[in-house]
């Protein structure tokens, strides 16, 4: 999938829309699919990718994995600019 | 459109921009040529918004009137501007009550009733459109936030009820609590079973770090802390709450906090932190009981491998091959980045692998030199018998697959049952290595013990036909590493009176 503004794909830049909106949520890949009305083998993708980044936090157990919004200031700078510029 | 009169709500205007609303509003242009368009929200226009509509105070008591009959009858007003021409005013609802009026006057020809009606039909039916759809969305705001929240609880549920590894699990409580509440710090206090009188920090997290003070233990009724746990009643103040971890009885607390004084925590904020500490509570109480089970287990086995060892052992100076056979296994299994619960079968497993031989008359174990075929026939057996024997305990079901094939060999002329490759479980393969090297290092009545170097020499050199390649890479890895000189050095010279050959 073809990058957009500050390196996102559309889809990356929705996950991460969608913790701005919900910082207190943890949710798993399929969750997270339910919200952005994804294909769940895109956002386990994109979640991985963001996870990475750091700019998502990744609880991950044997049986499933949470996502989270970062706590890094730093981090949370960053993702607040890249959806910014959008 | 021509005029707007502006009211609060903007309601009027919605419509009136509606895709819909245009199309009805061409059509009526189109049959009244010339017609000029105005809007209104509101039932009653203001003194300023006369003055937007008509240039002549005495066009007013017309146009009221008009208003009051459409606002009355919730219908359509067809009437005569003061300059002869018709103009037609369109009641705007929205939930049974006119929000404010969309018209036309100056008509160049006159619009048939038949044509107004149904206008003013498909303007109602684009109200109540809108409507519906406004309705769909100050639902979905509201619904949204607190299915995401439902959603939340129900992930934390799984991740928390995932693990019974007590280490695993209380930073991760810990760390959803901070995210859930966005709180900058959180502690996990669990009373201590050998003095219950003292809460201990099990678990802390700081968010913003190096600026929270370390977590002390708490004596049980003194302090903040001990009197959540002494009263089992959750505390709330400001940027600080503290809620105890209760089932039965009370096993802990957990407390956040929040650096911004202008952030305090709200009730809502307790309930939630309440509701987590439910959900924590279960998990932390099955890993104890799960770390309790561990430990009776871990005891047992030591107990039957003591056992397997007392009856090898003439002398006080000998050590339990078992013991080092297990520790070796245990390093490769660790290279090979086996799971944990894996790597503890096979722990079990090898200080009970030769449990089998219990059932192998002493003068052949002792024997000093090499054994008949109907003797080694006879050794053969342990394996097979040491299952059988420990296939009954659930506990080591897992364990029972290892002790059987472990004396299996990788190129399918071991026995049992001559297994090949990938088909010898790999714990076995492992085994298997640990074995032989045991068997190398330790000293035997029938030989000397050989240097570390040499055994690992010896097994490098049946990589592929004797052992697994992978499995002898991994325990060459762990002999360059140095650990098995570190697990040598805190032990005296290993001899060990009985190995199976």
């Amino acid at each position: 999938m073809a990058s957009g503004k500050g390196g996102l794909t559309d889809l990356e830049r929705r996950i991460l829309q969608f913790f701005c909106e919900h910082p207190a949520a943890v949710e798993t890949v399929r969750g997270i699919a339910s919200w952005t009305g994804d294909e769940q083998g895109a956002v386990q993708e994109a979640a991985q990718i963001l996870s990475k980044r750091k700019w998502l936090t990744a609880d991950e157990t044997s049986v499933v994995t949470g996502y989270s919004l970062t706590r890094d200031e730093r981090c949370l700078a960053q993702i607040h600019e890249v959806l910014g510029a959008a | 459109m021509n005029k707007m009169l502006r009211g609060r709500s903007g309601w009027v205007e919605k419509i009136a921009q509606t895709p819909a609303a245009h199309r009805i509003q061409d059509a009526l242009a189109r049959q009244a040529e010339g017609a000029a368009w105005w809007q209104m929200e509101g039932v009653k226009p203001k003194p300023q918004q006369w003055k937007a509509l008509f240039r002549q105070k005495s066009y007013q008591p017309l146009f009221l009137k008009v208003l009051r009959k459409s606002r009355r009858t919730g219908k359509p007003v067809q009437f005569d501007c003061p300059t002869g021409r018709q103009a037609v005013c369109f009641p705007i609802q929205r939930g049974g009550q006119v929000q404010g009026y969309l018209g036309f006057c100056a008509a160049g020809r006159p619009v048939p009733a038949p044509t107004v009606e149904l206008a003013a039909a498909a303007l109602d039916a684009v109200a109540r459109e809108a409507e519906k759809s406004e309705e769909i969305r100050t639902l979905s705001e509201t619904i949204q936030p607190r299915c995401v929240a439902l959603s939340t609880i129900h992930t934390i549920h799984r991740l928390i009820s995932s693990t019974l590894n007590l280490e695993e699990l209380l930073p991760r409580v810990a760390r959803l609590c901070c995210q859930v509440l966005r709180a900058d710090a959180c502690v996990i206090w669990l009373i201590d079973k050998e003095k219950p009188q003292l809460l201990f920090p099990r678990a802390v997290v700081n968010v913003k770090k190096g600026r929270s003070e370390p977590a002390r233990p708490s004596r049980m009724g003194s302090g903040l802390v001990g009197r959540v746990a002494s009263t089992c009643k959750a505390h709330l103040t400001g940027q600080r709450m503290v809620v105890p971890l209760v089932e039965e009885e009370c096993i802990g607390v957990i407390g956040v906090r929040r650096m911004d004084p202008g952030r305090p925590f709200s009730l809502l904020d307790q309930e939630i932190l309440t509701t987590l500490a439910e959900q924590a509570v279960v998990a932390i109480r099955n890993a104890q009981m799960y770390e309790t089970q561990e430990r009776v287990t871990w005891g047992t086995i030591r107990s039957l491998s003591a056992i397997l060892d007392g009856m090898d052992s003439y002398s006080p100076s000998t050590v339990s091959g078992r013991k080092i056979m297990a520790d070796v296994a245990l390093e490769i299994a660790q290279e090979m980045e086996i799971p944990a619960a894996q790597r503890k079968s096979i722990q079990y497993a090898a200080l009970l692998h030769d449990a089998g031989r219990v059932g192998i008359p002493a003068e052949i174990l002792r024997k000093p030199t090499k054994l008949e075929p109907a003797e080694f026939d006879k050794v053969k057996l342990h394996t097979v018998r040491g299952a059988t024997l420990l296939e009954p305990l659930e506990i080591l079901e897992p364990a029972v697959p290892i002790i059987l094939y472990h004396h299996e060999r990788f190129d399918g002329t071991g026995y049992p049952k001559g297994l090949k490759k990938e088909a010898i479980p790999l714990g076995a393969r492992i085994l298997a290595v640990a074995n032989a090297f045991e068997a190398m290092v330790c000293e035997r009545p029938y030989r000397k013990a050989m240097p570390v170097h040499e055994a690992a020499k010896e097994i490098a050199s049946h990589s592929g036909t004797q052992f697994d390649p992978k499995v002898v890479e991994a325990f060459l890895s762990v002999v360059r590493s140095g650990k098995l000189d570190k697990l040598f050095a805190a032990r005296p010279a290993a001899k060990v009176e009985h190995g199976i050959r």
